[in-house]
């Protein structure tokens, strides 16, 4: 928080501080990386690549 | 906001009308500026309104056509734009006060496509300041005044309710197109995540950013979207888009199409006005000969956590520097989300957008062989100005996420995602049903869209 401070930004909203609180408890409710992301065959930021795929099998 | 002059007919009627003499691009023009003029003290939709330089366009179209100049159905269209986007020459806020006397060297891509279509740009519609959030005051429900049109893409939405625009474009980042389209009953399409360019539209998140149309009539979102698809070299994310002929495609119908309505999460906390005319709907559409399954739709906690999380960090991003000698000139509830991205866990981010792609696999697993989802748009019609909390089954729920959370799941996966009216509730105020599609299957929403709009007469109930 003091580092954000010497950047200039605001932190002292007390609802923002709440806010917070609740994203610490959202990382513990997803558990997004499983082995499969992991495994570096894949790059798991190329989200494009994956909608482009999915993508070229749905027209009827 | 009653009254007759609210309708405007498809583009494509509009069209041929321009095209037959019967009508011209000035008078089209002259009609529009007229309802704004009519309306928008109340209503507010609009931040900007250029009436000399539609009207110029506008005698350029005209001598255009009678030229026999021919650039397809946007031409001599009057279309209104979100304040969020750039428009060159136009005063353009971002629905901030930051930004009060911005105007722009250079159109959006979109903007610029738009213009290369032949449409007039009659103004810019209002948004939630920096698209951060779904109230967009001070802006208007055109079906009660006093309740809000939703956003952030409020004024485009009210817009078209009220006749005081006959198409418009949007944006949407957790619902921004679809809240408003759903509370103001219009159409807005939110498009598969790299099919439209979103270069020249203020960010709020990269990640997450769509620009669609919203309109009265699908047909008109179907050409709208024609007109602003495909490869931007300047936004990675649509090279080697191709965008197919999306009217031609609404020829085939719906019929032989499936539908899955989810037994999970889009009917829990829903009103149960909404969810009976959703489920009305998804029975229209399957006497039109669609098939309808039940199905399971796979963690929509997890994809909503993920969601938030690369909202909220990549809205701090955008805003750090700004925010840092600007903060004072934000709103509250603005400030609270740019605010919450500065605590937001480094990992909490890279995780989330590492989880990314195995649950767009996972959401298209789950749909198996249906070609999209039919759910509500909201779980509730449109709520009063100032009310942070609504009722939904005697349970109170925090409006924000009440707005986001049948809707921001499908801008994480970047499916192409419909909203229609499908009704109104006992106040007479609208319903949304939503529609969403398999990647770049934006086509089939639009049929189902259209579909159910052809068999229905929503369009025949106007504000007031």
């Amino acid at each position: 928080m003091e580092q954000a401070r010497a950047l200039g930004l605001r932190v002292d909203d007390a609802e923002s501080r709440a806010l917070a609180q609740m994203l610490d408890e959202l990382d513990g409710l997803f558990q997004p990386v499983g082995d499969a992301t992991r495994d570096p065959s894949e790059d798991p930021f190329d989200f494009m690549r994956v909608v482009r795929e999915l993508g070229e099998r749905n027209e009827r | 906001m009653s009254g007759e002059e609210s309708r405007f007919e498809p583009m494509r009627t509009i069209a041929r009308r321009l095209r037959a003499g019967e009508l011209t691009p000035g008078a089209l023009v002259d009609r529009v500026l007229a309802r704004i003029l009519q309306t928008d003290d109340e209503l507010k939709a609009y931040t900007t309104v250029c009436a000399e330089e539609a009207r110029a366009e506008a005698e350029a179209a005209e001598r255009a056509l009678a030229a026999g100049e021919e650039k397809g159905v946007l031409q001599g269209i009057p279309v209104s734009v979100k304040d969020l986007i750039e428009t060159k020459g136009i005063r353009t806020t971002y629905g901030s006060r930051i930004f009060a006397d911005n105007v722009p060297d250079a159109d959006a891509t979109v903007v610029t496509r738009l213009r290369d279509a032949g449409a007039v740009i009659v103004g810019k519609t209002n948004t939630h300041e920096f698209a951060l959030g779904g109230i967009t005051p001070p802006t208007r429900n055109p079906f009660d005044l006093d309740r809000i049109p939703g956003g952030s893409s409020g004024g485009s939405a009210a817009a078209i309710a009220a006749g005081s625009a006959v198409v418009s474009l949007g944006s949407d980042t957790g619902g921004s197109i679809r809240i408003p389209a759903s509370y103001c009953g219009v159409v807005g399409l939110k498009p598969t995540y790299g099919l439209v360019s979103r270069v020249g539209v203020f960010p709020e998140s990269w990640s997450l950013d769509h620009v669609g149309p919203i309109t009265r009539y699908v047909e008109d979102a179907a050409y709208l979207l024609g007109v602003i698809a495909g490869p931007d070299p300047r936004d990675h994310t649509t090279a080697g888009t191709v965008a197919p002929d999306y009217v031609a495609e609404l020829e085939k119908g719906a019929a032989g199409l499936r539908v899955g309505v989810p037994r999970n999460h889009f009917f829990d906390d829903v009103d149960e006005e909404v969810a009976t005319a959703v489920r009305s709907a998804v029975q229209v559409l399957a006497v039109g000969g669609v098939e309808v399954e039940e199905l399971d739709f796979p963690k929509p906690d997890e994809l909503l956590a993920a969601h938030t999380a690369i909202d909220l960090g990549e809205i701090a991003s955008n805003h750090r520097r700004l925010y840092a000698v600007h903060a004072e000139k934000y709103q509250p509830d603005t400030k609270m989300l740019i605010e919450a991205g500065f605590f937001l866990h480094a990992f909490t981010y890279v995780d989330s957008l590492r989880s990314r792609p195995q649950l767009l696999r996972e959401v298209v697993g789950a749909m198996g062989s249906v070609d999209a989802l039919a759910v509500p748009t909201q779980p509730i019609v449109a709520p009063r100005i100032g009310e942070t909390a609504v009722m939904i089954g005697g349970q109170e729920h925090d409006l924000y996420f009440a707005m986001v959370r049948l809707l921001a799941v499908f801008n994480f996966t970047g499916q192409p995602a419909l909203s229609v009216c499908c009704g109104f509730d006992s106040r007479k105020l609208p319903i949304g049903l939503q529609l969403v599609g398999r990647p770049f299957a934006d086509a089939t929403v639009l049929r189902l869209g259209q579909a159910y709009e052809s068999a229905t007469d929503w369009l025949e109930r106007l504000p007031g």
